[in-house]
């Protein structure tokens, strides 16, 4: 059995609830039930399901004020609410709890291959239950964004949420590969070019005519070893699926993923999209999104 | 779950260093908790935790990934792993002692100085340094499920073994944080005095820090390269409660699906179950729906039943991976461990309590359960190697 994408959720705003307790939520939870509600396109959740949730940061906001509180008045002070939404599975509880999600219910943190790494778990569950719902999510803050100013390792900061429900096959997208590598580098470094660049241009070259690639790009010169990789025949979409509209951030693989997905749906023409993805520390991922036969 | 080998085991708690340290404290129920020494505790007083000796993991540097780094090397032991395969790790707090320490002397600034303190923050940080550290060519998964997590990345490494065969190092790894400290003190929480897991005087639990890995093979991968199996990983189940953000569910709800997914995966009954290693934290609401839990799936004849935590402390994101290598000691050595600290069982949580002091007794299958905020409850089975 191929797994196949059953429907698809993509956040990139905060979402307006009309429910006055779900706008209590924390902003990550809200991004990542917005993207959820949207794959399960408004249907009770499958009775067979399980949940896997990335983030790379979890409750930044709830940690930023747990630790404010701390500091400024002591550490018998830290408030319980900020603690436990400091928590990075906190969202998945939420989410479990809201969509009465019973399954299996996982929370994965894979730096900016988040989002790929819970896909690829997401894909590896469906050995045991029916259907899985991949979503994943992260909130900017001032202080992540002058984190990553710091380190001057990042194109374009951003936050976002998306969704994928993985189901039995066959059905109009089916996952042809989702794969995890990595490479020597230091912390706060991508794998060198020499070492991503093959393996990105194989995985295209592979996959025939009437393919196109989503680049990771988080920063001018990775894009332009990307870019240099690929060879001027390959077709990098440059606006949808882009990181130059989505932004880079730890989930933002999965956003590119959904709107991929879109595109190949509204292209009966285009073959399969090849997804490339980066992180800090050397990690890389090759995902294959195809048109289901 | 069929053919998962554990070849190679390694494990760092306040109890010491190595799989015979741990038998050995196990058996005389040694119980290391006491003061907090890592940082101060400030107003918040002291509250008896399980820290891991200086001696054997220096204070300087990242903690987690010293932490992590001594227990991974143990566990593959000098094997050069060169054929690719998967890291899974599991912590809560990867490395946040450190960036703390910026936040609190900084106040949220960011600026260049100190700036080295947050290069671990991000999880996923200790799985890409461990890998690195020891030349590893690993697809890497950090899980981060609360106190299950390093229990969902042996179940999740275990089934990439049991489907595609080659290896899986898993575990996971916690050190003692302020933000925990401090939050698990805002939460009501902590006990005053070392825990007391299903004592009816328990008052809380107590953190404690530590790392714990498996090597996972396929057991015909052990076989052909003639290595030691240790035992096996059968079963691995995990599920939701779907309850309360917080608070498990008074029945146990999700830790009964959770056991017996991982009983069916295993291909068990309840009654081949000859021991259960308890999550048994020590709160007061945690161990009575653990208790109801273990009831509604074993029914009156509850295998015997302990927690370690009066031992290790609890180490949260890492206590899945330490207590499974408890529960491999359990079944290698034939001796099943006490619950360290109970001294007057609770009789609202109807289980079979190990004696105090421990028991000589052959184990075939240990359940070893761990649960965690946000309702998620994982078990795991282990069985014995073949003699």
């Amino acid at each position: 059995m191929t797994p196949a994408v059953q429907s698809l959720g993509v956040v990139d705003a905060l979402p307006v609830d009309p429910d006055p307790r779900v706008n209590r939520l924390p902003r990550l939870e809200r991004l990542a039930l917005g993207a959820a509600r949207e794959a399960l396109a408004g249907q009770k959740a499958p009775d067979s399901l399980g949940l896997v949730f990335a983030t790379g940061y979890g409750g930044l906001t709830a940690t930023e004020g747990f630790l404010r509180s701390v500091a400024s008045r002591g550490m018998a002070f830290g408030s319980a609410t900020a603690f436990h939404q400091s928590v990075s599975h906190s969202s998945a509880g939420q989410l479990s709890l809201l969509l009465g999600i019973r399954g299996p219910v996982l929370t994965i943190s894979q730096r900016e291959l988040s989002g790929e790494a819970a896909l690829r778990v997401g894909l590896t569950l469906l050995d045991r239950i029916e259907h899985v719902l991949v979503v994943a999510a992260d909130e900017q803050t001032s202080l992540l964004d002058a984190a990553y100013e710091v380190f001057g390792r990042v194109f374009r900061a951003a936050e976002g949420a998306a969704a994928v429900l993985l189901g039995p096959g066959p059905g109009r997208l089916r996952v042809e590969r989702c794969e995890l590598f990595s490479h020597r580098a230091s912390v706060r470094r991508y794998a060198p070019p020499a070492r991503l660049g093959p393996r990105l241009a194989e995985s295209v070259r592979k996959n025939g005519r009437n393919v196109f690639v989503s680049i990771a790009a988080p920063t001018p010169a990775i894009e332009r070893a990307e870019r240099a990789a690929l060879g001027p025949e390959a077709r990098i979409l440059e606006d949808q699926p882009g990181t130059a509209r989505v932004g880079f951030h730890p989930s933002a693989g999965l956003v590119r993923f959904v709107l991929a997905a879109r595109h190949l749906l509204a292209t009966p023409g285009e073959a399969a999209c090849v997804l490339h993805g980066l992180a800090l520390g050397g990690g890389q991922s090759i995902t294959v999104l195809r048109h289901d036969a | 779950m069929r053919g998962v080998a554990i070849t190679g085991v390694g494990i760092v708690s306040a109890l010491g260093s190595g799989v015979a340290a741990h038998l050995e404290a196990m058996r005389e129920g040694r119980t290391p908790l006491g003061p907090l020494t890592l940082f101060s505790p400030d107003d918040l007083g002291s509250f008896p935790v399980g820290e891991v000796d200086p001696a054997l993991v220096p204070r300087r540097g990242p903690r987690s990934i010293r932490l992590a780094l001594h227990a991974a090397r143990q566990a593959v032991g000098g094997r050069a792993l060169k054929s690719p395969g998967v890291l899974a790790l599991g912590t809560t707090t990867g490395g946040i002692l450190d960036s703390e320490r910026h936040f609190l002397k900084h106040r949220g600034a960011i600026g260049a100085e100190d700036r080295e303190l947050l290069l671990y923050h991000a999880m996923g940080t200790v799985t890409d340094v461990l890998g690195r550290a020891l030349g590893l060519s690993a697809e890497g998964h950090t899980f981060s499920t609360a106190c299950s997590s390093s229990a969902n990345a042996i179940g999740f490494g275990a089934s990439i073994v049991a489907r595609r065969g080659g290896w899986a190092l898993v575990g996971g790894v916690d050190s003692l944080a302020r933000i925990t400290y401090a939050g698990f003190h805002s939460l009501k929480l902590l006990s005053s005095s070392p825990c007391r897991p299903f004592d009816r005087h328990r008052r809380g639990l107590s953190l404690g820090e530590g790392a714990a890995f498996l090597l996972l093979e396929s057991e015909e991968q052990a076989r052909e390269r003639g290595v030691p199996i240790l035992g096996f990983i059968t079963g691995w189940g995990c599920a939701s409660d779907a309850y309360h953000p917080t608070a498990p569910h008074p029945r146990g709800d999700g830790a009964v699906a959770a056991i017996q997914s991982a009983l069916a995966d295993a291909r068990l009954r309840p009654s081949d179950v000859d021991y259960v290693n308890a999550h048994g934290t020590a709160t007061p609401a945690n161990d009575v729906s653990e208790g109801l839990a273990l009831q509604r799936v074993f029914g009156d004849d509850c295998p015997l039943t302990s927690s370690t935590k009066g031992l290790t402390g609890h180490t949260l994101g890492a206590a899945g991976a330490i207590e499974s290598v408890l529960s491999l000691i359990a079944l290698s050595s034939g001796f099943v461990p006490a619950t360290a600290g109970l001294e007057e069982p609770d009789p609202e949580i109807p289980i079979r309590h190990v004696p105090s002091g421990g028991l000589a007794r052959p184990l075939s299958v240990v359940v070893s359960n761990s649960f965690g905020f946000g309702g998620n409850n994982t078990a795991l089975v282990l069985s014995r190697a073949p003699a």
